[in-house]
C-alpha cells in the first residue's frame, strides 16, 4: 500500500539529512581544503591564456567545460603526457592489444577456435576482455622453494623495461619521450635487459624447465644481439647519426632498405629471434620444455609478461618500420607497399593511429 | 665552470646534466609501467581463489610427475667459446659504431685503419671457429 518504508520518521530523515552534511563539511575542510592549499603554495601552476590556472579557476570548469581544452592542449605536451599516454605506455599498451587481437584471431582461423571470432558478436571484440578478467581472477600459484622476491619481481621487471623500450622510439615527427642523441645504443642498452630478467626469473623458480627454458632463453638473446647490432650499422653509416629521429628524417626520399636488403634481412631474422617467436622458439619449446621460461607463472603475473612480450614486438615492428627502411614521412608509397611485412604502410606524418590499427 | 661539468662537442657545448635529463624520460617511464601494471598483481590477489593448501599445488611443473633433485641444476652447455666470441664482437661493434656514426666527418685515410681492424678481428674469429671445430667443443 505505502511506498514509505514502515519504520519511517521524519524527524529521523531531517537527522539523517543533517548528519549527510555534516560529514560533508568535515571531510571537505579537513581534507579538501588542505588539499587545495597545498595545491596553492606547492605546485607551480601553468599560465593558460594569460591567467594563472588556480583550483579556483578550475572550479568554472564545471560551468563551461570548453575552458578546458586550453589546460588539455598545454597538458598534451608535457612529459608526463608523453609518458603516460601517447608516445608511451598507454600507446604501446594499445598497441600491444590490438598485435594480441589480429594475432589471436589469425590463429583461431588456423586451429578452428570459436572465442577469438565469435566472442563478444562483433568479431570477437570481447575476447580479449575476457582473457584479461580470466587471467586476473586465476590464482597465482608460486612453486614451494623459489626465489619469492626475484619470482614476484620478475613480471613487473619485464613490463618496466618493455616500457622503458618504448620510451626510445620515436612515432611522429617530435612526439617521442625520451630523444637522446644517441638513441640507437640506448636500444641496444635496453634489449641487452631482456635476457638477464628471462634468466633471473628461471633461476628463481626453482624448476628444471623453467631454467633449461631461460638459459636457452639467455643464450639464443645474446647470440643473436650481434648480428642485430651490426645489421643496423649500415643504417648509421648512411644517415650518419645515431639519433632515432634523425635516422627516420635521413630518410626523407630514401628508404634505406633500397641500399641495405641484406641488412634488413639479418634484422628481421634476429628481431624474430630476440623475441622468441617461431621458428626461433627454442626457448618456449612446448613439446620439450612446455612454456620454457614462462611455465612456472600463473595468473597474472603470466598476463604482465606477456604484455612486455607483445610491447616489445611492438616496438620492434615500429623499429623494422622506421629506422632502417620501410619508413616515409610522407604517406606517397603507402599504398603501394602493402604486403606481408605489416609496418611496411606505416604512415609516419599524417595520422599515427590509424595506419597502425590497419596495417597488422 | 668545472670541466666534468662541461662536454664540449664542436661548437656547441652541452652540459653533462642536459645529456643526462634527455634519457630521464627512459627511467620515467620505467617506473610508470611498473606503477601501472603492478596493481593487477595485487588486483588479481585480492579476486583471485586462494584454497585450502595443497603441497602438490606447489610442486614445480614437471608434466604431473613429482619433480626429484633440486630446480637448480648444473649442467654442461659447452658455450665458452661462443662466449668469448661474443665479447670480442661485441667490443668491436663498438668501435665500429664510432667509426660508423662518424664517417662522414673522417678523411678517406681512415677507412684503412677500420678495415685492418675488422680484418684481426675476422682473423681472430676464423682461428676461434677452427679452434672450436678441432676441439670438437659444439
Amino acid at each position: 500500500m505505502s511506498t514509505i518504508a514502515p519504520q519511517f520518521r521524519l524527524s529521523r530523515f531531517i537527522g539523517s539529512l543533517f548528519d549527510l552534511i555534516f560529514w560533508v563539511i568535515l571531510i571537505f575542510s579537513l581534507v579538501g581544503l588542505p588539499i587545495v592549499f597545498i595545491v596553492l603554495f606547492y605546485i607551480k601552476l601553468p599560465v593558460i591564456n594569460g591567467q594563472l590556472m588556480t583550483p579556483y579557476l578550475a572550479m568554472t570548469w564545471m560551468a563551461d567545460p570548453s575552458r578546458t581544452l586550453p589546460i588539455v592542449k598545454s597538458f598534451m605536451h608535457t612529459t608526463i603526457f608523453r609518458v603516460m599516454a601517447f608516445p608511451g605506455f598507454g600507446f604501446a599498451a594499445l598497441l600491444a592489444a590490438a598485435t594480441i587481437f589480429v594475432e589471436r584471431k589469425f590463429l583461431a582461423k588456423m586451429q578452428l577456435r570459436v572465442g577469438p571470432l565469435y566472442c563478444g558478436k562483433i568479431e570477437g571484440i570481447l575476447q580479449l576482455m575476457g582473457d584479461g578478467f580470466k587471467l586476473m581472477s586465476k590464482e597465482i600459484i608460486i612453486p614451494a622453494k623459489a626465489d619469492k622476491p626475484i619470482f614476484w619481481l620478475g613480471p613487473l621487471l619485464f613490463v618496466g623495461t618493455a616500457g622503458a623500450f618504448v620510451a626510445l622510439i620515436p612515432v611522429a615527427p617530435g612526439w617521442v619521450v625520451a630523444n637522446p642523441s644517441v638513441g640507437l645504443l640506448a636500444v641496444f642498452a635496453v634489449i641487452g635487459f631482456f635476457p638477464i630478467i628471462a634468466v633471473l626469473t628461471a633461476w628463481a623458480a626453482n624448476s628444471k624447465w623453467t631454467f633449461i627454458g631461460g638459459l636457452r632463453a639467455l643464450h639464443q638473446m645474446v647470440a643473436f644481439e650481434i648480428p642485430l647490432i651490426l645489421s643496423l650499422l649500415g643504417v648509421v653509416i648512411l644517415s650518419g647519426s645515431l639519433n632515432l629521429s634523425q635516422i627516420v628524417q635521413s630518410q626523407e626520399h630514401f628508404w634505406w632498405i633500397a641500399f641495405l636488403p641484406i641488412g634488413a634481412i639479418v634484422f628481421f631474422i634476429t628481431i624474430l629471434a630476440e623475441l622468441e617467436r617461431i621458428p626461433f622458439d627454442l626457448p618456449e619449446a612446448e613439446s620439450e620444455i612446455v612454456a620454457g621460461w614462462l611455465t612456472e607463472f600463473s595468473g597474472m603475473m603470466y598476463g604482465l609478461i606477456q604484455l612486455g612480450t607483445y610491447k616489445i614486438i611492438c616496438i620492434c615492428r615500429i623499429i623494422r618500420g622506421s629506422i632502417p627502411w620501410w619508413l616515409e614521412w610522407s604517406n606517397g608509397l603507402a599504398s603501394v607497399s602493402a604486403g606481408y611485412y605489416h609496418s611496411r604502410n606505416y604512415n609516419w606524418s599524417c595520422n599515427c593511429t590509424l595506419p597502425w590499427i590497419a596495417t597488422f | 665552470m668545472h670541466r666534468f661539468l662541461y662536454s664540449p662537442t664542436g661548437l656547441l657545448a652541452t652540459l653533462v646534466g642536459e645529456a643526462a635529463s634527455s634519457f630521464s624520460p627512459i627511467l620515467l617511464l620505467f617506473t610508470f609501467a611498473i606503477v601501472a601494471t603492478g596493481p593487477t598483481l595485487i588486483l588479481s590477489r585480492m579476486i583471485a581463489p586462494r584454497r585450502t593448501s595443497n603441497p602438490v599445488k606447489f610442486l614445480p611443473m614437471e608434466s604431473g610427475q613429482v619433480p626429484q633433485g633440486e630446480g637448480r641444476t648444473h649442467f654442461m652447455m659447452q658455450y665458452y667459446s661462443f662466449v668469448l666470441m661474443f665479447v670480442v664482437f661485441d667490443v668491436a661493434s663498438i668501435f665500429l659504431y664510432a667509426w660508423g656514426s662518424s664517417i662522414l666527418d673522417l678523411p678517406k685515410s681512415a677507412t684503412l685503419p677500420i678495415i685492418g681492424f675488422l680484418a684481426i678481428i675476422f682473423a681472430a674469429f676464423a682461428f676461434a671457429l677452427y679452434q672450436a671445430g678441432r676441439k670438437n667443443i659444439w
